[in-house]
């Protein structure tokens, strides 16, 4: 019997090792096409949701560059038609990198996508989103296919080592969608065009700021002048390193996670009368026109810490956007985070100096 | 006393919470999700009813002879004209759900690894080796089990550490009275895994050559309370309730997103192949358990028997689920309320009429 089954396994374990195409479709490493980005459009056909394009991995800037798009009424569908159309050989897309969204891209098209990354055994959960605000993402991926992978790089770089901005993935956009609340996405837009050493000319793509999103609609935007307000409201993760321009020097803020304090003033009959803001922020100064540790230079970061939180939240408010969970945190009653647009606001900002060093090797 | 089919408690203990994993992984963290940021209480909340339950199990089994299971217990103290329904009704139920568990596994590779692959092949390989290895004895399985459970419990080790940095306090804390809504689903799920597996161990104890009584029962509750609480902390806590209830494998989506010291990413195919084994243990469990009924009810050749039982269950895995939609069904609603009322109904049952019976 020990012989029997022994024989049977034998038989057995080959095909369970991949030497035999029997359960599955021969895939040579070779033939495999690495997908590096998707990009999301509106479609153009009436009976398709959506446009999506693929750009492989590594793919040269040249006129027969293998460039994929379909459209269909789901990602998958048209996954599938572009399977089709590639003869070159296996799509995978195990390892894309970061999912853009056209400018046109409606609430359906969203959720398709939303729903695909979530459903799919392929694509990571966490993979950063952007939406283009100024072209489509076909646009966009045509014509820096090339630059494209060092270029958000480059950009992801920024978000996580320096700190400019921070990146939003598909799980967090998925979790706040699911949950009906309003979400922040990373909008790029084209930075100014510059020629290159060829004479051609070299678009590429620059962090714009956030876009809000609820229910898959676009419902106010946050450009990337007022990041510190939206770093201090929505206390992201990240070191917070922002420049910004003071009496037209330049100084760096490094925004403390955790310092900021968001609460309902309340009259005497327990009426909304007020939000309060009190912000801290820690400073490190370059090339600062005031004397150390002045109350000119304190003043100056104050105020124009100030001006960037009370827009952000001016324009959290007039969206009706609960992207920082205001309505949980200042346990508000039903109704009452309706009212938030009619409030005043009392933005109070308090700036420390946290190194001197640069000031003191100026000389003072 | 021992022969070459007994085994320890240990041995048990080990088999046991290794067919733990197949539902908690499958099952747990969705089922939870829906209590929100109180998920992961849902298995604490359990803990005093697993515990009861315990008491009763080893109060039951206390009455057992040497070499005699929860089957063979039943039989004797009820009589073959009342047990014999009640152990078809198992054995039909097991075979349906070693059927279903065939399936749901071969989904899963398709889904994870081999996609656009058919069902058949795996359903068909998995029933064959599940069938060939139910011909042997449990003491086999045990052994078994012991080599593979550390291999298991490192992957694990190694992911829960690793997806610790995911982990944001803000999906778990605070807890607000609105999430008790929902509590329920999660404490019923919490019972429901740990309670089968529990009355899976009494059907297993015949040649297990020391049982333990209550504080062996309780030890694996606590074990499995412990395992599926830090299993919702670490999904719940890295997706959030919500995205956690829909998401088709919450476990699998949970180690696809652990990247290891920078560099290793993409370890679930890896995760995968060595869910294969708790699959192949609680089948071949299962399939042994309704030989050893059958063979007890009905003058049965045991092997023929065992061949018989992979191969209705590989037919039923193919025929009964056409579609996923289906199959989901059964995985979030039929199985599991099957399993507890066959868990909590028969064996406090079986109890009653035990005491009944010495009065």
């Amino acid at each position: 019997m020990k012989k029997r089954v022994c024989c049977i396994l034998l038989a057995v374990m080959p095909l369970l090792c991949g030497c035999s195409d029997i359960y599955s479709k021969g895939k040579d490493v070779g033939s495999l096409i690495v997908i590096d980005a998707l990009g999301a459009d509106a479609a153009d056909a009436a009976d398709a949701l959506l446009r999506i394009s693929l750009v492989p991995f590594g793919e040269k800037q040249t006129e027969d560059a293998l460039f994929l798009c379909a459209e269909g009424e789901t990602v998958t569908q048209a996954e599938e038609y572009c399977r089709e159309s590639s003869d070159h050989g296996v799509l995978f897309f195990h390892h894309i990198s970061h999912v853009l969204l056209g400018a046109e891209l409606d609430r359906d098209g969203l959720h398709a996508v939303l729903d695909h990354i979530c459903r799919s055994p392929e694509i990571l959960l966490d993979v950063p989103m952007f939406r283009c605000i100024d072209a489509s993402a076909e646009e966009v991926l045509r014509e820096s296919a090339k630059t494209l992978p060092e270029r958000m790089l480059l950009l992801r770089q920024n978000a996580k080592q320096n700190g400019d901005f921070f990146l939003t993935n598909a799980s967090a956009l998925l979790d706040r969608e699911l949950r009906g609340r309003v979400s922040l996405l990373c909008a790029l837009s084209y930075a100014p065009s510059f020629e290159q050493e060829n004479g051609e000319e070299a678009k590429t793509l620059q962090f714009a700021g956030y876009e809000l999103v609820s229910d898959g609609e676009r419902c106010g935007f946050f450009p990337k002048e007022d990041l510190i307000g939206v770093l201090l409201l929505g206390e992201k993760k990240g070191r917070g390193l922002v420049s910004v321009t003071v009496e037209e020097r330049s100084a760096t803020f490094r925004v403390t996670p955790r310092c900021c304090r968001v609460s309902a003033v309340r009259g005497e009959g327990g009426q909304l009368t007020a939000l309060s803001i009190d912000a801290e922020v820690s400073c490190d100064m370059a090339d600062a026109p005031y004397a150390l540790g002045s109350t000119e230079f304190l003043t100056a970061v104050s105020g124009k810490v100030n001006a960037m939180l009370r827009r952000t939240a001016e324009g959290c408010m007039e969206a009706n956007a609960d992207v920082f969970d205001w309505e949980e945190k200042l346990e508000l009653s039903e109704g009452e985070f309706a009212l938030l647009s009619e409030l005043p606001l009392e933005v109070r900002v308090t700036a420390k100096l946290l190194r001197t060093d640069d000031w003191k090797e100026q000389g003072q | 006393m021992k022969d070459s089919h007994s085994f320890g408690r240990n041995q048990l203990f080990s088999l046991c919470l290794l067919l733990l994993l197949v539902p908690a992984l499958r099952l747990f963290p969705s089922a939870v999700a829906a209590s929100g940021h109180a998920a992961w209480l849902c298995a604490f909340a359990a803990l005093p009813v697993l515990c009861l339950y315990a008491v009763i199990l080893a109060r039951t089994m206390a009455q057992r002879r040497e070499n005699e299971g929860l089957a063979e217990l039943c039989l004797r103290r009820m009589g073959r004209k009342n047990a014999l329904p009640v152990l078809l009704i198992f054995s039909v139920w097991m075979l349906f759900y070693a059927a279903f568990l065939l399936r749901i596994g071969a989904e899963r590779l398709i889904v994870t690894v081999y996609s656009g692959t058919s069902a058949a092949f795996f359903c068909i390989s998995m029933g064959a080796v599940c069938a060939i290895s139910s011909t042997s004895s449990l003491r086999t399985l045990t052994r078994f089990a012991k080599v593979i459970a550390p291999i298991l419990w490192g992957m694990l080790l190694l992911v829960f550490l690793f997806g610790l940095s995911s982990v944001e306090l803000s999906q778990l804390w605070p807890i607000r009275k609105e999430m008790f809504q929902h509590f329920g689903e999660g404490f019923l799920a919490a019972l429901d895994v740990v309670g089968f597996c529990m009355l899976l161990r009494c059907f297993l104890m015949r040649g297990c050559t020391d049982l333990g009584g209550t504080k062996e029962f309780s030890r694996f509750a606590v074990s499995a309370v412990l395992l599926l609480t830090v299993l919702t902390v670490e999904i719940v806590g890295s997706f959030g309730s919500v995205l956690t209830q829909n998401l088709t494998l919450p476990f699998f989506s949970f180690v696809r997103n652990l990247v290891f010291f920078h560099t290793v990413e993409r370890v679930e195919a890896f995760l995968v192949a060595l869910w294969v084994f708790p699959d192949y243990l609680i089948i071949t469990v299962l399939l042994l358990t309704v030989r050893r009924m059958l063979c007890a009810l009905f003058p049965i050749p045991g092997r023929l028997c065992a061949f018989f039982c992979g191969a209705v269950s590989a037919a039923l895995s193919l025929l009964l689920f056409p579609s996923s939609q289906v199959l989901e069904m059964y995985s979030s609603e039929i199985v599991p309320a099957v399993n507890l009322v066959l868990a909590f109904g028969f064996v406090p049952l079986l109890y009653v009429f035990a005491l009944r019976e010495s009065k």
